[in-house]
């Protein structure tokens, strides 16, 4: 039996307060649909890999492979930067 | 089957050119070869998908939530290393978040990683006996017929930052999503 995606909408008791502590005084729920995670699940379980990139080059963010790349990479400092300063705040 | 692992760098290139050569490699995970992934690496691509440029190139032609899903497919058919298994290595000189991606080939595996971070990864060429790889490189040792070949590196250079994701909120969420996939297959061996 495949999985069907891994993110949780339905968290146990133990992983509740976390979840609550991650959501920074929000409905947990409101949380993860604003980080689109519910429709994530959704749309993973329901569609593979390919399917999902050819809907999305159908769209087309149309850039290069260099572009993406260039991209990515600053999104990933952006990424890395932000968890070092929220681990700072903590 | 070949376990290789995929830096967040070209999973996102993926999303952003969808027919490009980092594409082929991504959708040829659990094909050609065993993607090997931790929850920080799934934390870490979640967390760039926020990244505000990225953001409004995806909105723009509103397909954010296909990204996302992108992100959580692969990690449901990725082999997820659990984070208890990941040694606390340093061996990347200037960016120690990328020691995450060493521990996992480590930890799964995977003697092969695959990145586009020319200057403290592909540089080396191999860490701790893992081989490290561009997209086109990798795409044409599994023999991928490939997009139009455009380059796929580049020369950015990352921020150094310390330690792993212990404490992200987002990578709870990851390692809730790790456990909730293992209790889910459990009870799937069991009926």
């Amino acid at each position: 039996m495949a999985k069907q995606g891994i993110i949780p909408v339905r968290v146990s008791g133990a992983d509740r307060a976390a979840l609550k502590a991650a959501a920074g005084g929000r409905p947990v729920s409101t949380w993860l649909r604003d980080l689109g995670l519910a429709e994530a699940k959704r749309l993973a379980s329901t569609k593979t890999v390919g399917e999902l990139l050819d809907s999305i080059g159908r769209a087309g963010p149309g850039m290069t492979d260099e572009e993406a790349m260039e991209l990515a990479l600053e999104g990933q400092r952006w990424a890395r930067a932000q968890l070092r300063r929220d681990r700072k705040r903590k | 089957m070949l376990r290789a692992v995929i830096d967040t760098n070209v999973v996102i290139s993926a999303v952003l050119s969808a027919f490009g050569t980092p594409a082929e490699v991504v959708r040829a995970a659990g094909v050609e070869f065993k993607l090997v992934w931790s929850a920080g690496i799934v934390a870490e691509s979640l967390r760039v998908l926020a990244y505000e440029k990225v953001a409004r190139r995806l909105g723009a032609v509103g397909k954010t939530e296909e990204a996302r899903a992108t992100v959580a497919r692969l990690a449901a058919g990725a082999d997820m290393v659990p984070q208890e298994y990941l040694p606390r290595i340093r061996v990347v000189e200037g960016d120690p978040s990328d020691d995450l991606l060493i521990a996992t080939a480590l930890a799964g595996g995977a003697r092969v990683l695959v990145t586009g971070d020319r200057r403290h990864l592909l540089s080396r060429g191999e860490l701790l006996g893992v081989r490290i790889v561009n997209a086109a490189a990798f795409a044409a040792e599994l023999g991928l017929p490939g997009a139009p070949r455009r380059k796929g590196t580049d020369d950015s250079v990352h921020e150094p930052v310390s330690g792993y994701a212990d404490e992200d909120p987002v990578m709870e969420l990851a390692l809730e999503a790790q456990r909730w996939a293992r209790a889910k297959a459990r009870r799937a061996r069991r009926a």
